[in-house]
């Protein structure tokens, strides 16, 4: 097995163009994922039962079918109904779409884990429902969703790679070629998961950071 | 300990060494990917499962194709039996992973025979000859690559060099998408995201058979080219079984096999064995 470490410098650039794709596609999806998740969590709690079922369908269908299926089907198929998306725009839906569901139960479980004798409490010395949520839930539950938040938006990072197959030239599909070119596999691939240890670990330090700062001092 | 002693041991150490050195050495240049493939007694091909004819998988989940059947001629010369093969399905850039380290013998996957390829992989001589062609939607109304080679046309490349380069070399002014197999890039011309793609002629030539609304340009991208099977360089012994086999095939004692293969997958006879006529 050779191994040539000269040849990363040679494909610095090229990866760094794909690098900065990736950002992009990372950082629009994660904030997309957390806004998407807003309207859903709002439909799954509904007390109203027919909008709260939809929503809970929504959440199963995009939550137990695989992304990359999804991916196809929003770009191929949308295709195929007269409707072109770009890959980038394709694969973003899908991401949103996906990774939505998922934040839309944590934040859920983040209300729901609020004990309702608070609420009760709240309302019992004459607070309206809004501000009960606005001074007594929302204040405990941001902070334990944070965690599994930090999580979700890894997930999101990591999965931004299947969106090369859509023809997006970010960092997967940039090392892909380069590695089909060179047949340099090991020198390109371990270059790529280095890249996105570095993406990840970058951005579980931040959301820490955050978590740090939101803290309730005891 | 005398002095004499001292040195008869050192004599006896250093012949054991060199003993040892030579034996291994001889080990070494004796082992051969062939002989495991006979102890194994099965062949693992590496192979695509989504590039019709030569490989990808029907109906049944079966791969099947071209390549395949080779393939499988290849286990049946062997090992005396077609079955004693397991076929391990890559992605274009996976091709080489799969040969070079060591989890599959050998591949072959509608490869083509390129000077840098060869640099990290052994070919064989080329056991079918390609040239690349263009599918095109008949609804984009061009008939030629001259008239395809316009900004408001979308062509599907597969991610390899070969396509890139080809595109800006014959098509440098059309949009490009690039996926990782052959049926992506397919998908992308059946359902409008793509207007053309280029590939090997003969799976163009079958997608073009089998869809109706899509049709084939007449004029080929470029140069004949060599597809081949590819392994790990530096094990002679199976680079020259491999070779021999495919010589015997396309031009020696087994062409009969590799006409039944040729007519199976491509409805005519295979390039004759001799330039010059063999029988008077």
């Amino acid at each position: 097995m050779t191994f040539e470490i000269g040849l990363i410098g040679r494909i610095a650039s090229t990866l760094g163009e794909g690098l900065t794709l990736t950002l992009e596609l990372s950082a629009s999806a994660i904030v997309l994922s957390a806004i998407w998740a807003v309207p859903v969590v709002l439909v799954l709690m509904s007390w109203r039962r027919a909008v709260a079922v939809a929503g809970r369908a929504y959440v199963e269908i995009v939550r137990n079918t695989p992304i990359l299926v999804q991916m196809y089907f929003i770009f191929f198929g949308l295709s195929m109904a007269g409707y072109r998306l770009s890959g980038f725009t394709a694969g973003l839906i899908a991401l949103t779409l996906q990774n939505g569901a998922y934040i839309a139960e944590i934040y859920r479980a983040g209300i729901q884990s609020i004990s309702p004798r608070q609420t009760e409490a709240g309302l019992a010395i004459g607070m309206t429902p809004g501000a009960v949520f606005r001074i007594v839930v929302f204040p405990q539950a941001l902070r334990r969703v944070l965690p599994p938040l930090a999580n979700q938006g890894v997930v999101i990072i990591k999965d931004t790679s299947l969106v090369a197959v859509l023809s997006v030239a970010e960092l997967t599909f940039q090392a892909r070629l380069l590695a089909d070119r060179t047949a340099a596999v090991y020198e390109i691939f371990l270059t790529l998961a280095l890249l996105y240890l570095v993406l990840t670990t970058a951005f579980s330090a931040l959301m820490r950071l955050v978590e740090w700062r939101l803290r309730i001092v005891q | 300990m005398k002095a004499g002693t001292v040195r008869k041991t050192a004599v006896a150490l250093a012949a054991a060494v060199l003993t040892f050195a030579a034996l291994s050495g001889r080990a070494a240049a004796q082992a051969s990917r062939l002989d495991e493939i006979v102890k194994r007694d099965k062949v693992i091909v590496a192979t695509f499962g989504t590039a019709p004819p030569f490989c990808f998988t029907d109906e049944k989940g079966q791969l099947v194709g071209f390549d395949i059947d080779i393939a499988k001629l290849i286990a049946k010369y062997l090992l005396g039996d077609e079955k004693k093969i397991e076929f391990v399905t890559v992605t274009s850039e996976g091709r080489w992973p799969a040969v070079n380290s060591g989890r599959a013998d050998f591949g072959i996957a509608t490869t083509t025979i390129y000077p840098d390829r060869a640099l990290r992989v052994a070919f064989t001589r080329p056991y079918i000859d390609s040239g690349i062609s263009v599918l095109v939607r008949k609804d984009a109304n061009v008939d030629s690559v001259a008239a395809l080679n316009n900004a408001k046309f979308t062509l599907a490349n597969l991610s390899n060099p070969q396509m890139i380069d080809r595109q800006k070399r014959f098509l440098p002014n059309v949009k490009v998408l690039t996926f990782d197999t052959p049926s992506a890039m397919f998908l992308a011309v059946k359902s409008g995201q793509a207007t053309a793609m280029q590939m090997d002629s003969p799976v163009i030539d079958w997608y073009a058979a089998n869809n109706s609304e899509l049709k084939t340009l007449p004029e080929n991208l470029g140069n004949i080219q060599g597809n081949a099977i590819f392994m790990k360089p530096g094990d002679f012994t199976l680079w020259l079984w491999l070779d021999t086999v495919v010589g015997e095939l396309t031009a020696g004692s087994r062409y009969n096999d590799y006409t039944d293969v040729y007519k199976k997958w491509f409805g005519k006879n295979p390039p004759p064995p001799r330039f010059y006529s063999a029988t008077k």
